[in-house]
């Protein structure tokens, strides 16, 4: 099938963000607060269009942008959690968050930087040759760092931006170097076409290719040794915008190796084994460890999501038919559990504007909607059946066993128990420590309540429901064999 | 004739390290034209006269200037005009003249020489630049706007100059 339809969403989602754009010129400052509701539609109608494109193979431009089911998914949790961003960050830009932070203004170029970042997602699974999976990913990136550093006027959130940009534009430099090696090596820009070139290469300049690539892809993944950037990155950035990067970048970076791995390098990556299960190993137990003496909420949930990535790479090992439905589903539970747990700490950023863990003390007697519905989304990044968290988990734990890794998911186990001591801490916090007497207590907001709710709901049955993980697993099936 | 592109070569990579391990932004900036114009050389002796050109003119020529530009409006006043005219002293035009010389010779070798020996065989015209541009990789190229359009907006937030706009302002 070669028909336009398999590129509308990325059409509506760039029509959406150039009407932010141009809208915003002429508006006055009361009415910019259209702005994100229109953000909002123009992904939810995206959303509504990409669910009805059956069937879901396709290719357009010769073969250079290609719709799959994998894609599919990939597209839906791209703009799912961009939603979620756009309806976190309106309390906050709009002026209706009791603490507003300085320099949190200008909407439409706001809502513009965080849609032109999805585009780039969209496009960078879709994306079949090297040069457009290299400019999608700085279309997904560039923002992120524009983002970053959206608080021109704090010190904290300009150093997220400069870490940001200056790493990023290493980890670029890395995988641009790579693919100019591989397009050497194979003189074709197409990604099947170096897949089958490359297929019995065993020269030094390949594996020069290799590394570059691969490190590369660990930077956008947070994988340990490549993960410096995260901890302040995220830390600096403003509340809403940590959450979006907490999410979109780690799925982004995963849709990237999907790219990489499978894609490019498929036939090598069963002997790749150990090298994975070696990265996955430290950057599980790195991130744990670091995460137990964290104070900062956000630098705590940068580290949470390092060790997130760790697990995410036990995917990898093993059989791909059972290994991708497995990640896809993962990626799908820790999207929704992380955005549950960041909306609970945008919004007592925005009531308190406090962000230390010990700030959280006694959330559950003022609040005690939102501390559970915090707590289940801790519990299901913890693990803990039965959320969804646990079923994800289990599926990644038990292709690292069926790939023979015994000891990687001993690893594993241990972190998920050192995990769920630094979850409990802020549960801790919230249901035991006594409330601060003094402190007025933080009032809800309406949209961050409705999102809360509808995130934890999601959390608590997606694990149950077995329909999502069929579908996935059916997906992954069509899309294996498309890559033969 | 592989020695061509070898001399090139090595240029870029010394001026390259010259850029990067120089204190003063200036004497990185006359480092780092070389090194592009040495690029732009690499391009024509693989058989791209039309990408050097551009190379050269777009490169070295333009966004060059404007960062030299950018450089010395960021130091304004006596005291800097002076400190310019120490920067730009004869001495610290000596290592990229030379580079540069070396790249000069290369190129009237090249072009008094006989082309039939250029390692690309076929030369790239700017016709097979365009087709390719707007026949398979048209999608790069829209996205490469995008990218530059995400790019202005973000630049142009992060470098406007009033701290923030006073409700009710449109």
């Amino acid at each position: 099938m070669t028909t336009m339809n398999i590129a509308y969403p990325e059409i509506i989602v760039i029509a959406t963000a150039f009407i932010v754009l141009v809208a915003d010129l002429f508006m006055t400052e009361r009415s910019r607060a259209a702005l994100a509701p229109i953000a909002a539609l123009g992904l939810l109608v995206g959303i509504a269009v990409t669910a009805t494109l059956t069937p879901v193979t396709g290719e357009l431009l010769g073969g250079r942008f290609a719709m799959d089911p994998v894609a599919w998914w990939f597209k839906i949790v791209f703009m799912l959690a961009s939603l979620v961003a756009v309806i976190m960050s309106m309390d906050t830009l709009d002026g209706r968050a009791r603490v507003r932070p300085r320099g949190m203004g200008f909407r439409g170029e706001y809502y513009w930087i965080m849609l032109s970042s999805v585009v780039g997602m969209m496009l960078l699974i879709s994306a079949r040759d090297l040069v457009t999976l290299f400019v999608s990913l700085e279309i997904a990136t560039l923002p992120l760092m524009v983002l970053a550093a959206w608080r021109r006027d704090d010190a904290k959130s300009g150093e997220a931006g400069l870490k940001y940009v200056i790493l990023g534009a290493l980890a670029s430099a890395f995988i641009v170097y790579g693919f100019s090696i591989l397009y050497g090596l194979a003189r074709s820009a197409d990604l099947n076409e170096i897949a089958r070139a490359v297929a019995t290469e065993k020269s030094p300049a390949f594996l020069l290719a290799v590394a570059l690539v691969l490190a590369g892809t660990g930077f956008k993944l947070t994988m340990v040794p490549f993960h410096m950037w995260a901890a302040d990155v995220y830390q600096g950035a403003p509340t809403p915008v940590t959450a979006y990067l907490s999410v979109a970048s780690k799925a982004a970076g995963l849709a990237f190796a999907f790219q990489i791995l499978f894609r490019l390098f498929g036939d090598m990556l069963p002997q790749w084994g150990a090298l994975i299960a070696l990265f996955a190993a430290i950057t599980m137990t790195l991130g744990n460890v670091v995460a137990i003496v964290q104070h900062n909420i956000k630098r705590f949930m940068a580290f949470s999501a390092i060790s997130q990535a760790g697990y995410f790479l036990l995917g990898f090992l093993g059989d791909a038919s059972e290994g991708v439905p497995a990640m896809i589903f993962y990626l799908l539970v820790y999207v929704v559990s992380n955005l549950a747990v960041f909306a609970c700490i945008v919004w007592f950023a925005n009531e308190t504007g406090k962000e230390q863990i010990e700030d959280y003390r006694g959330l559950s007697l003022t609040n005690p909607l939102t501390a559970l519905c915090m707590m289940i989304g801790l519990f299901s990044l913890a693990g803990i059946p039965p959320l969804s968290g646990f079923v994800g988990k289990f599926f990644l734990f038990s292709i690292a066993s069926k790939a023979g890794c015994h000891w990687l998911v001993a690893v594993a186990a241990v972190n998920s128990t050192i995990s769920l001591y630094y979850y409990l801490r802020v549960v801790r916090q919230m249901y035991i420590e006594p409330a601060d007497k003094e402190a007025q207590p933080p009032s809800p907001s309406t949209s961050i309540s409705i999102t809360v709710a509808i995130l934890t709901i999601v959390v608590s049955i997606l694990g149950i429901v077995p329909t999502i993980y069929q579908h996935i697993h059916a997906a992954t099936i069509t899309w294996l064999a498309s890559l033969q | 004739m592989n020695y061509v592109f070898y001399i090139a070569a090595a240029v870029a990579v010394f001026s390259t390290l010259m850029a990067i391990t120089r204190a003063n932004a200036v004497h990185a900036l006359l480092y780092m034209i070389t090194s592009l114009l040495s690029s732009s050389l690499i391009f024509f002796v693989l058989g791209a006269p039309y990408i050097a050109a551009l190379q050269a003119i777009v490169y070295a020529g333009a966004i060059m200037v404007l960062f030299v530009f950018i450089i010395m409006m960021l130091n304004q006043g006596p005291a800097s005009t002076e400190q310019e005219r120490v920067w730009i002293s004869g001495k610290t035009w000596v290592g990229p003249t030379m580079l540069c010389a070396v790249l000069l010779a290369e190129l009237i070798w090249i072009v008094r020489g006989d082309p039939a020996w250029l390692p690309g065989k076929t030369i790239i015209h700017p016709k097979d630049v365009s087709k390719a541009l707007y026949g398979p990789y048209i999608l790069v190229i829209e996205l490469a706007s995008m990218l530059l359009t995400a790019g202005l907006v973000g630049a142009y937030h992060l470098g406007r100059r009033e701290p923030e706009r006073r409700e009710g302002e449109s």
